[in-house]
């Protein structure tokens, strides 16, 4: 960014942040391991991330993490996805899930990561 | 310097031996001090300029000085009487000083006592720049790298004053600076930008832009084509340079992709990260495709249209023709076709032919 003016004045910069969010896989099983990563930029060390785990298409998640520290615009979370112990409600379980990171503190620094896809059984086009 | 002035008053002045009573003599003390203009601010914010020439004109004329790095400069012993000590800013620094404003006035005229240090001090304004880097959140903006530069009042090409990074206040300021614009730049990837709308097709041109703010043209990065899953696995790098783009700039390049490309990619998602200085920019994801050519054809080897769904090991579709007998299918990087329908056909018999799948022979009775 630019910011130009002639000498004695003060001139604010404010600089605007962005964030990314993304699974670490764009599959899995009911149950796996994954990983949800964090990529931001200037974001300052310390600003704490917010991440919603929630069905595709839905307005609300199911699941909230505790919030975590970014430390040079990166954090990787490790996350399961069970469904017995994230949803108390029976099946059909969602079969899509997003995540959603937020800046905790930043002015609307939000994303919502591509969908992955979760398979309870083996899935009908798998390779 | 008290203890000087006093030396001098009271020594025998060996270049004035007709002078003989010390006590018919004064000193005079000029003190330049500056702050940022318009107002000048508290004493205890000022500080000692050096380089302004005092001029002391009255009964005695001496030699005119320079102010020293303590911002002072002492005439005499001298005669008595009036004396007005005007300053002149030497047209190296003059710039730096509103020197229209200097208080009380740019000249000061005073009555010299015998005996005694009679003061003459300025305040003079200087110009100053300031930026304030913050985030959105209005807090200080720490670490950040920008570049300060210069253009004279009378326009012309802007000056590279320094370089750096943010204080902790987030603060980038100087004082005493000539007059002119100053422009603080800080460089900014951003707008990432594929030419194609969801898919990246191998043997097609695709064009990769981010907007470059705060950058000089000419400066190099790079795009990264990474791992969607994992930006840390870099797939292929594409040198790049940032260039005006109206009153702009941006970093663009023309990229053809090929199968040796994606020779690490375990799966079909891609994104680009652009990267110049210490920026980096990440991209949407976008879906790598490789054309399978599927020949649809009736007993007797003539080829047909026929509308044709096909279906993908990661789950998605494709749903097309065969213009003359030759669907070209557009298969995610590293998937296969697991299925295929053909709704409009009762009976018919299917040859495949793909380098990421065996060829292979379907028939639908």
């Amino acid at each position: 960014m630019n910011v130009e003016n002639t000498h004695d004045t003060v001139n604010p910069a404010q600089l605007t942040e962005r964030v990314t969010v993304s699974w670490s896989q764009p599959r899995c099983w009911h149950g796996d391991d994954v990983t949800i990563r964090v990529r931001t930029e200037r974001v300052t060390d310390g600003y704490m991330i917010q991440l919603q785990v929630l069905a595709q298409g839905a307005a609300n998640h199911f699941h909230q993490l505790a919030n975590q520290p970014i430390t040079g615009n990166k954090l990787d979370v490790p996350y399961t996805l069970n469904w017995k112990t994230l949803l108390p409600q029976p099946p059909p379980y969602p079969t899509q899930v997003q995540v959603r990171a937020t800046v905790v503190g930043l002015n609307n620094v939000t994303a919502l990561s591509d969908p992955m896809a979760v398979d309870l059984i083996p899935p009908l086009h798998s390779a | 310097m008290a203890s000087f002035l006093q030396d001098q008053l009271t020594k025998r002045n060996i270049n004035s031996p007709t002078v003989t009573c010390r006590a018919q003599r004064g000193i005079i003390q000029v003190s330049v001090q500056g702050g940022r203009a318009p107002i000048p601010p508290p004493p205890a914010q000022t500080r000692p300029i050096e380089g302004v020439t005092a001029t002391a004109a009255g009964p005695d004329n001496p030699a005119a000085q320079d102010t020293k790095n303590d911002g002072r400069r002492g005439f005499g012993p001298l005669h008595l009487g009036n004396y007005t000590v005007t300053l002149t800013f030497p047209p190296g620094i003059a710039s730096k000083y509103d020197t229209a404003n200097v208080q009380p006035g740019i000249s000061q005229n005073k009555v010299l006592n015998a005996g005694v240090v009679t003061q003459y001090d300025f305040i003079v304004p200087w110009h100053w720049i300031e930026f304030d880097v913050s985030d959105s959140a209005n807090q200080p903006d720490q670490n950040v790298p920008y570049k300060l530069k210069y253009q004279p009042p009378i326009g012309g090409a802007w000056t590279l004053l320094e370089s750096g990074y943010t204080p902790a206040n987030g603060k980038v300021e100087k004082d005493e600076v000539p007059t002119g614009r100053y422009k603080l730049s800080i460089p900014i990837l951003s707008n990432p930008q594929w030419s194609a709308p969801a898919f990246v097709d191998i043997g097609a041109n695709q064009t990769l832009t981010v907007s470059a703010s705060g950058f000089d043209a000419g400066e190099t990065g790079e795009f990264q084509i990474i791992d969607a899953f994992d930006d840390g696995k870099v797939i292929h790098t594409i040198p790049a340079t940032i260039t005006a783009a109206g009153p702009n700039f941006q970093m663009q390049v023309t990229w053809m992709p090929s199968e040796g490309n994606f020779s690490a990619l375990t799966q079909s998602r891609i994104r680009f990260k652009a990267k110049c200085d210490r920026s980096v920019c990440l991209s949407d994801i976008r879906t790598v495709r490789k054309t399978q050519i599927l020949n649809v054809e009736r007993p007797g080897s003539v080829l047909f249209d026929t509308q044709i769904t096909a279906y993908f090991s990661g789950g998605g579709t494709w749903n097309g023709n065969s213009p003359v007998g030759q669907a070209m299918i557009p298969t995610p990087w590293k998937e296969q076709i697991v299925r295929i329908d053909l709704p409009a056909i009762t009976r018919c018999r299917i040859k495949m032919q793909g380098s990421d799948q065996a060829d292979s022979t379907i028939t639908k009775p």
